[in-house]
């Protein structure tokens, strides 16, 4: 398998999801709804799958004086944004886990410890958790909160189904809008408004 | 077997049907169609009386989604969101049976298990329903090659023929109703061509309009059919009303009817009331009448009774017999509209009615053509008098059958056109025909009613209809009529009003096991050659045949 490198540690956790912290000199950025895997250090097989539901640039009083001030040269720039060492925290909305048993798109029994690592998930981990049975894992996301749901499950969307169509299953997309129209036909805005994001989002369906 | 499923049972009970949610296009089911539910341990048959468009919520229905979204998502929300719920009309429930063709199913077939029963419960939620298929309606309508079954259409779906049971036909009174032009006179023909062909019964038909014995040109087609004598000649007579009248002018019947004065009662004329406007005094005068001359010679005396005064004349009759003389003037001359026929005469050359009845009687049909007395006067007076006599000869033909005396009495159905100047509320009281609707069933004797406005007959004698096969009707209250008595009445009256115009009819009451719409079997060659196989016509039929449509050769 294609192993990325971890970009971040938890830092806080209950069981619906996770903050972490995330160092600027680190080479791959996660994204708002990116989906990521959290191996729990202390069994080896067992690991936590999640999505990406906010990144926050943590503020100090230092950021604020340099904010505030006329001019600001590139050294503080840089100085601030790369050697700076935790600026960044993700949220993290857990979605299912994986054992020795397979998927699970419950919510893990186990939250993960703290400084446990995160890793970004390759295209076939993507395509392996979101096609693993029936979708159970959208009901986590459409359950967030604080969040905004329409946006978050665009971007999940267009990226897992980029994921699933490297992985020969091209009618992944067109059976998960389904899901959702039927989980959400009890609330007609709020699908009017999933819908219309999904299409902002250009998702193609062939 | 092909298993066309159309979608799943969401909801219902057996007073307002099944609610069922339509997994196909709506475009491909239509209103009327035969289905079949499958649920647990049985199969629940149905017909589709209503199709509804349904949202799951009503922001989906009301806005244009495919507007603001992109198209795909679009199209997935509407399949999702937007469908259609049928609503089905239950009928029959039958157990199901092991598979067709095994030993098993032999055995199945022949125990009360098989047969199917009033829905008496329902089926689970998400029961697949399913277009019936060639085998379900044979399970429901029998094979239509069984004897005593008669094919008279075709399911509208998938063309499935359709057969009525002939001996349930004629154990009760049927009716044949429709619109103008829907097809009745035609789809007559066909059933009673079925009906003696199979011998079960004779029949009589008032020929009112002379469409019956040597068929008809279609004026919409201009196409000829042939007739009943054409084609079933040695199990048909035919029989014109008055002496040396020909049929569509050329043709020469096999006799004529004539009747004789003496054959005319009192009630005969009570009868033509309205026709006549007759007055109240009128039953008076002729009792009296009666009293005076003998129930055999009032008609011809009082035809004959003279103005003026003095003896023997009408006035000098009347205050004899305490009737007003104006009265009995005024009935005279009222009923010279019925002396003057040329169809009554004071003796026959031969007693024509008896010929009839004796026709009837072996088991030969009889076609009475009017011919050119085409007034209701001449309709009422004639039909009521034959149907009379016949009734009375019934009648003591079944009381010496029931009394160790003679034979059963075969079958007859007296088919009548434009029924409802017989059978209306005014007349019914009055005339041989309702009250053969209502018990001469138990005499063998039954009536096959055709007419475009059955809401004029009077109710108790519709009621009394078994077999009820009607094309589209346009009148609510016509569509009340046909289907009075009947369960499901309120599902099946949408389906009566939208048939289309023109040989299509709805099956009901106790000839079918469920009530159908279906396409009218087709009335043409290819009928006759079904029916009589392509047997070529015996030497001697064809000999009779020449003699009778074309006299002169
Ligand atoms: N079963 C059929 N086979 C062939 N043609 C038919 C059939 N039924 C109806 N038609 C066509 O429809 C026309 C009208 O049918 P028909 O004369 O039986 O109507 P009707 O109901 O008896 O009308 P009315 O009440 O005016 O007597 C016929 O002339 C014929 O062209
Ligand atoms: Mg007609």
């Amino acid at each position: 398998m294609n192993h990325s490198n971890a970009f971040g540690r938890i830092i806080s956790a209950n069981s619906r999801e996770c903050v972490a912290g995330y160092r600027t000199s680190e080479k791959e950025l996660p994204q708002f709804a990116s989906i990521v895997r959290i191996p729990v250090q202390e069994e080896s097989s067992y690991q936590i799958y999640g999505l990406v539901t906010d990144v926050q640039i943590e503020q100090d009083d230092f950021l604020r004086q340099i904010a505030a001030a006329d001019s600001i040269s590139d050294e503080v720039l840089s100085d601030n944004r790369v050697n700076r060492n935790i600026p960044i925290v993700i949220r993290i909305l857990f979605l299912g886990f994986q054992n020795e048993s397979g998927f699970s798109h419950l919510l893990p029994p186990k939250p993960p410890l703290s400084l446990d690592s995160i890793y970004l998930c390759t295209l076939s981990e993507i395509a392996g958790f979101t096609s693993h049975g029936n979708f159970g894992y959208l009901r986590h996301i459409l359950r967030v909160s604080n969040v905004p749901i329409a946006e978050l499950l665009a971007v999940h969307l267009r990226q897992t189904a980029i994921a699933q169509t490297a992985n020969n299953h091209s009618a992944w997309i067109k059976n998960a809008i389904e899901e959702i129209i039927d989980l959400m036909r009890d609330d007609s805005a709020g699908l009017l408004e999933i819908l219309s994001a999904l299409g902002d989002a250009d998702i193609s369906m062939e | 077997m092909e298993q066309k499923t159309i979608g799943y049972i969401t909801g219902g009970s057996l007073k307002t049907g099944f609610l069922v949610r339509l997994t196909v296009p709506a475009d491909e089911i239509q209103e009327g169609g035969f289905v079949v539910v499958q649920s647990g341990n049985y199969k629940f048959y149905g017909l589709i009386t209503d199709l509804r468009l349904k949202a799951s919520d009503s922001r989906f229905s009301e806005e244009k989604n495919e507007l603001r979204l992109q198209k795909d998502i679009a199209l997935l929300l509407n399949a999702k969101t937007l469908y259609t719920e049928l609503e089905i009309l239950p009928s029959l429930m039958q157990k199901v049976g092991p598979e067709p063709g095994t030993e098993d199913y032999a055995q199945y077939s022949q125990s009360v298990d098989s047969y199917p029963i009033p829905v008496k419960t329902l089926p689970a939620h998400h029961a697949v329903v399913r277009i019936a298929n060639a085998f379900d309606v044979w399970e429901i309508f029998g094979d239509p090659k069984a004897k005593a079954k008669f094919t008279v259409g075709l399911t509208r779906e998938q063309n499935h023929p359709i057969a009525i049971d002939l001996e349930k036909f004629i154990h009760r009174s049927s009716g044949i109703f429709g619109a103008t032009g829907t097809g009745k006179s035609y789809l007559t023909r066909l059933i009673l061509a079925g009906l003696i062909h199979s011998k079960l019964a004779s029949v009589l038909v008032f020929d009112m309009h002379d469409e019956y014995a040597f068929g008809d040109t279609s004026p919409d087609t201009n196409i000829r059919v042939p007739g009943l004598k054409e084609k079933l000649g040695s199990h048909v007579k035919v029989c014109a009303l008055g002496r040396g009248t020909d049929i569509q002018r050329k043709l020469r019947p096999d006799f004529d009817l004539v009747i004789e004065q003496q054959d005319i009662l009192p009630e005969d004329i009570e009868m033509l009331s309205r026709e006549l406007n007759l007055r109240e005094t009128t039953s008076n005068t002729l009792a009296a009448l009666v009293q005076s001359f003998g129930e055999k010679k009032w008609f011809k005396t009082f035809m004959e009774l003279k103005s003026g005064n003095g003896e023997g004349t009408l006035e000098s009759w009347a205050q004899e017999n305490r009737i007003i003389p104006q009265a009995a003037e005024s009935l005279q001359g009222k009923l010279s509209r019925v002396f003057n026929k040329s169809y009554i005469l004071e003796k026959a050359p031969t007693n024509c009615i008896q010929q009839i009845i004796e026709t009837l009687q072996s088991g030969c049909s009889v076609v009475l053509s009017f011919g050119k007395y085409e007034s209701d006067l001449d309709y009422l007076l004639v039909t009521n008098i034959l149907t009379r006599k016949i009734r009375e000869v019934w009648e003591k033909r079944t009381n010496d059958f029931h009394g160790g005396t003679g034979k059963q009495p075969i079958s007859l159905v007296i088919a009548i056109e434009e029924a409802h100047k017989l059978l209306n509320r005014e007349m019914a009281g009055q005339t041989s025909f309702a009250m053969i609707a209502r018990e001469m069933r138990k005499y063998f004797v039954t009536l096959l009613v055709i007419d475009q406005r059955p809401s004029q007959i009077y109710d108790e004698v519709m009621s009394q209809l078994g077999t009820r096969i009607s094309g589209w009707l346009g009148d609510d209250a016509d569509i009340s009529a046909v289907l009075s008595g009947l369960a499901g009445r309120e599902a099946l009256r949408g389906m009566l009003s939208r048939l289309q115009p023109k040989e299509e009819v709805l099956l009901l009451g106790y000839g079918v096991p469920m009530p159908l719409p279906v396409r009218s079997r087709r009335y043409d060659e290819n009928f006759w050659k079904d029916l009589l196989g392509d047997q070529p016509i015996h030497s001697t039929m064809k000999d009779a045949k020449k003699d009778w449509m074309f006299p002169d050769e």
